[in-house]
């Protein structure tokens, strides 16, 4: 009896439609629509006070002198950081701990796109 | 609840440990952990013995060594669960213990790794350690596949179940000692999955190490962040909002359904069974949805901060979450009995694997493994943490210890869980702001804080030491399964080999998760480590 | 024709699954197994310390040709086979006995521990199917008084043994699951406990030579049950049109690799101690009771 059961469950499965998601989605290389999405830099707004670097849980940040400044007389190395996006696990705490908000967590962008057809 | 910091240590003598063990065991029969902490300042080595019992007290035997001397007796004859707690403490400090079975075995270290080095201990460098571990591999590669000389019998099978197998999902390596179809005896050796983390964690602020401890499991992985947090919230004196304990509670009774469920897919995989595999697995995928619907992310999900979580949530998603968790309801149940109902699934599971509860209690079992026997012990109800105290569940038992109740302990769970998230999202405060002002903590004041939680597989058990710095002095990690290993070596004795990948699966095994201590990484020998960049390019050039 | 058949079948088990199978190479993925079965020809082989090459070689070659020598007696595509003779129903325990001597020497000239356990379920599976699938198949002979092929496809152009003999046919599909090692009765290389089993050591143009038995196995075994169950090509408007001959006999074939599919799809895989209990006790059965009705219809003298 419970072979009945089973053998309609299984020719039900056979007629109907797989749910495997298409792979065509999945080319395109969009984040999901719910997903944190990738730190980008808004250099405007940055002071480069290198707490985002300080924080991340993968060392992805580094900060990078890009120029000099004069503050006071003084000459001060300008810093920017800059992402490794291979070591990034994409968490946004960069974004969070940025009191400038000058960190921007953008979905539209592709950085890693996956293989095409084999 | 949940965590506590440690401020009553009763503090033992060296050579009175094992007097003192036996006499706290019968109040407090479960062995939680074995705590080595290393202080480079007074040289000295503390080692903490934590027991519990089912109700929910926890007692900490505290026992000093110092540096240079480091033996002391072994607890093992009065508490077998300890054998094993006592050999990663061996193994990653070098104390040693007179009288634990395992002594003169390698379990958790790499064959190859030089007896001299202990890498926990706070003065090894973590770049000295990657310097040790490059060199040991460079040299000889060493097989074994016999495992012990005192199987030499021509009447006898030595079968090398792993480190690489189709049934498991991990490195993990079981030699199995055959006669014929049966199952003579087992030889584990575990730790083929050693990356450090509690060494890495030691040289890592507080929040980065959140991120860290959250990759020790690919499945339950958001308890562990979780568990950490109790720990270090109870070192800091923060309370999270309510909205924020909801919500916590709600993503880590998603996390138990789909470790549950993928647990139950698999267990088809083990029983020859594929298609039952892959009809859990597409139920699955709602939770992973709804996972990636209220986090961001389907697997490492990055949700919880000190003090709170770190994004709010919405009633739009609440209510897509009950409507979906309904759906999943729906069919999970439909598809659950006619499963259960199947005769020839059911034969392979019923009766196999069978140990009663006293055993398992002495073996120190953890989670569905102790409650498939009838013994109620749960985290979440005997000490709350969380919403859970306010949240009405019942904590599901079984009849007896083989795989069949284990796994509709699991099915049961599933369910109750469904009903968790429920009660979660009606009585859940919707106008408060659960997300904390700052997520940076900075210098965590000295202290000891122990957090348990029930993970999908059974008690987590933390340990985080602060000393006035940025950086934890030690973090120690107990997971369920290092706990369970003991037991599931110990039900295949006997059993045929078409019921070694059911019995051995059964514990819910997540090898990752046992074995964290040990540095290997870095670029120190291309050979072995090549950077991805370097990798991405070389694949270009084939292509 | 084997690959293609390996197509269709992993397309079922696919669907039965809620999943898609081969997509990609050729048309919905049907040139998947051709494309496999070349990758594995161009790998590097692998020699094994301890290995007999010219044993495995040999074995291998054997294997392959087990198979093709028993599908040269099936009437495929007209009712008489090109090399059919008048006893030809003796070639097919042959064909079997070579199939599995040469799986059981390819697992055996290379002693590790996985092969020898793999082997040695083969060898009791062998012990096991054979005597059932044989005397599945002689029934049909015997209810026509003959002993060759395409005396019984005649026999059948009025209507399918199917009709008279159900039962015998039930149990040559789940005999001919045991011979090609398909769950539930995949014990000789189930992976979850024994790796691959018998070919554990075997890679790269060995594995594809493997698996090209494998196919055409599959292939000789489910024409054999078409043939002798089916009444092979036979059918409505085969003596004005003979091209509907193999039409037919494809058309059946597939239906009958349907069926394998769907008996795989609701399939847990049998522990070792149950074997004989699953097969024997329930199969002999199912024979003895399907030989009375056969002798009692013959006595009577319906057919």
């Amino acid at each position: 009896m419970t072979r009945l059961t089973m053998l309609k469950e299984v020719l039900k499965s056979l007629f109907s439609k797989p749910s495997t998601e298409p792979l065509a989605e999945v080319e395109k290389g969009v984040f999901s629509p719910y997903s944190r999405g990738c730190p980008v830099l808004i250099p405007e707004k940055c002071t480069g006070c290198s707490l985002c670097a300080m924080n991340c849980p993968s060392n992805a940040i580094t900060m990078k002198i890009v120029g000099e400044k004069n503050v006071g007389g003084k000459t001060l190395p300008v810093r920017r950081p800059e992402f490794n996006y291979f070591k990034c696990i994409y968490c946004g705490l960069c974004a969070q701990v940025c009191q400038f908000n000058a960190i921007e967590m953008r979905r539209d962008l592709v950085i890693l796109r996956p293989r095409s057809k084999c | 609840m949940g965590r506590s910091r440690i401020e009553d240590k009763a503090y033992t003598e060296p050579h009175s440990i094992v007097e003192v063990a036996s006499k706290t065991l019968s109040s407090y029969p479960h062995l939680v952990s074995v705590t080595a902490v290393h202080d480079e300042k007074e040289k000295s080595i503390e080692l903490i013995y934590t027991f519990s019992d089912f109700r929910g007290a926890l007692k900490n035997i505290s026992t000093r060594i110092p540096e240079d001397k480091k033996t002391l007796p072994s607890i093992a004859s009065v508490a077998p669960a300890a054998s094993i707690y006592e050999q990663e403490v061996s193994e990653l400090f070098g104390v040693a213990f007179d009288g634990n079975p395992f002594t003169g075995k390698r379990v958790l270290l790499p064959d190859c790794f030089p007896n001299d080095v202990h890498p926990l201990l706070r003065n090894v460098k973590q770049e000295d350690l990657e310097k040790v571990v490059a060199g040991c591999m460079l040299g000889e590669p060493q097989i074994y596949v016999t495992g012990s000389s005192r199987y030499s019998a021509e009447s006898v099978i030595l079968l090398p179940f792993g480190p690489y197998h189709p049934a498991l999902k991990e490195p993990e390596r079981f030699i199995l000692v055959l006669e014929g179809e049966t199952i003579v005896d087992v030889i584990p050796k575990i730790g083929h999955v050693h990356r450090g983390i509690e060494k890495i964690a030691e040289g890592r602020t507080f929040l980065q190490d959140l991120f860290l401890v959250e990759r020790i499991c690919g499945i339950c992985s958001f308890i562990h962040s979780w568990t950490f947090t109790l720990a270090v919230e109870e070192l800091l004196n923060v309370k999270p909002s309510k909205k924020a304990e909801y919500l916590r509670t709600m993503i880590a009774e998603l996390e138990r359904i789909h470790s549950h469920v993928l647990w139950i897919g698999l267990l088809g995989y083990w029983t020859g069974f594929e298609s039952m595999f892959m009809w859990i697995w597409r139920l699955r995928e709602k939770i992973m949805s709804l996972l990636d619907l209220l986090t961001g992310n389907r697997v490492h999900k990055s949700f919880i901060a000190f003090g709170g979580v770190r994004r709010d949530v919405t009633d739009e998603k609440l209510n897509t979450v009950a409507k979906t968790i309904a759906e999943f309801e729906k069919d999970y149940k439909k598809l659950i009995d006619e499963i259960m109902s199947y005769e020839p699934l059911v034969e392979r599971i019923k009766g196999i694997g069978m140990y009663n509860a006293e055993h398992a209690i002495r073996l120190g079992a953890v989670g569905p493994m102790i409650r498939a026997t009838g013994i109620p012990y749960d985290i979440r109800k005997v000490e709350p943490y969380g919403a859970y105290d306010e949240i009405d569940f019942n904590v599901v038992t079984g009849k007896g210890g083989d795989v069949f109740n284990v796994t509709m302990v699991r099915i049961k769970e599933v369910l109750e869980s469904i009903n968790i998230i429920r009660q979660c999202i009606e009585k859940m405060p919707r106008n408060e702001n659960p997300v904390p002002k700052t997520l940076v903590i900075g210098v965590v004041k000295e202290g000891e804080a122990v957090a348990r939680t029930e993970a999908p597989r059974g008690e987590l058990f933390y340990y985080v030491k602060a000393a006035n710095s940025r950086n934890p002095h030690r973090v120690k990690i107990r997971t369920p399964t290092l706990a369970n290993i003991l037991l599931a070596a110990d039900m295949l004795k006997g059993y045929t080999l078409s019921d070694v990948p059911v019995i051995i699966t059964s514990i819910d095994p997540c090898f990752s998760c046992m074995d964290r201590a040990l540095v290997v990484d870095k670029n120190h020998n291309s050979v072995f480590f090549v950077d991805f960049n370097k990798l991405r390019k070389e694949n270009k050039r084939i292509r | 024709m084997a690959l293609i058949f390996e197509w269709i079948e992993r397309k079922l088990i696919a669907r039965i699954q809620w999943r898609v199978g081969p997509l990609l190479t050729g048309f919905k993925g049907v040139l998947q197994p051709f494309y496999d079965f070349a990758k594995l020809l161009l790998k590097e082989e692998v020699e094994i310390e301890g290995m007999n090459t010219y044993l495995a070689d040999f074995s291998i070659i054997l294997y392959v040709l087990s198979s093709v020598l028993g599908l040269l007696f099936i009437p495929l595509f007209v009712s008489t086979s090109l090399y059919s003779f008048n006893e030809d129903f003796i070639v097919v325990p042959l064909t079997f006995a070579l199939s599995a001597v040469a799986q059981t020497l390819m697992g055996l000239s290379i002693q590790s521990s996985f092969t020898v356990v793999g082997t040695g379920r083969l060898v009791v599976q062998y012990a096991m199917y054979e005597s059932l699938l044989l005397i599945t198949l002689a029934l049909p002979f015997m209810q026509c008084n003959t002993l060759s092929m395409s005396d019984i496809v005649k026999v059948q152009s009025r209507y399918p043994i199917l009709l008279v003999q159900p039962l015998g046919f039930v149990v040559a599909l789940i005999a001919l699951l045991a011979k090609l090692e398909k769950p539930p009765f995949d014990l000789p290389h189930a992976k979850q406990e024994i790796a691959a089993g018998w070919m554990t050591e075997y890679c790269c143009r060995r594995l594809a030579f493997i698996q090209l038995g494998k196919d055409l196995e599959m292939v000789y075994g489910v024409a054999l049950i078409t043939t002798v169950f089916l009444g092979g090509g036979q059918g409505p408007m085969t003596y004005d049109f003979p091209w509907l001959y193999p039409i037919y006999f494809i058309v059946k074939m597939i239906i009958v690799l349907l069926l394998l599919v769907i008996l795989q799809g609701m399939a847990v895989r049998v522990r070792e101690v149950f074997m004989p209990q699953r097969l024997w006790e329930r199969g002999i059965i199912m024979l003895v009771i399907q030989a009375f009705i056969l002798f009692i219809l013959k006595d009577v003298g319906l057919i």
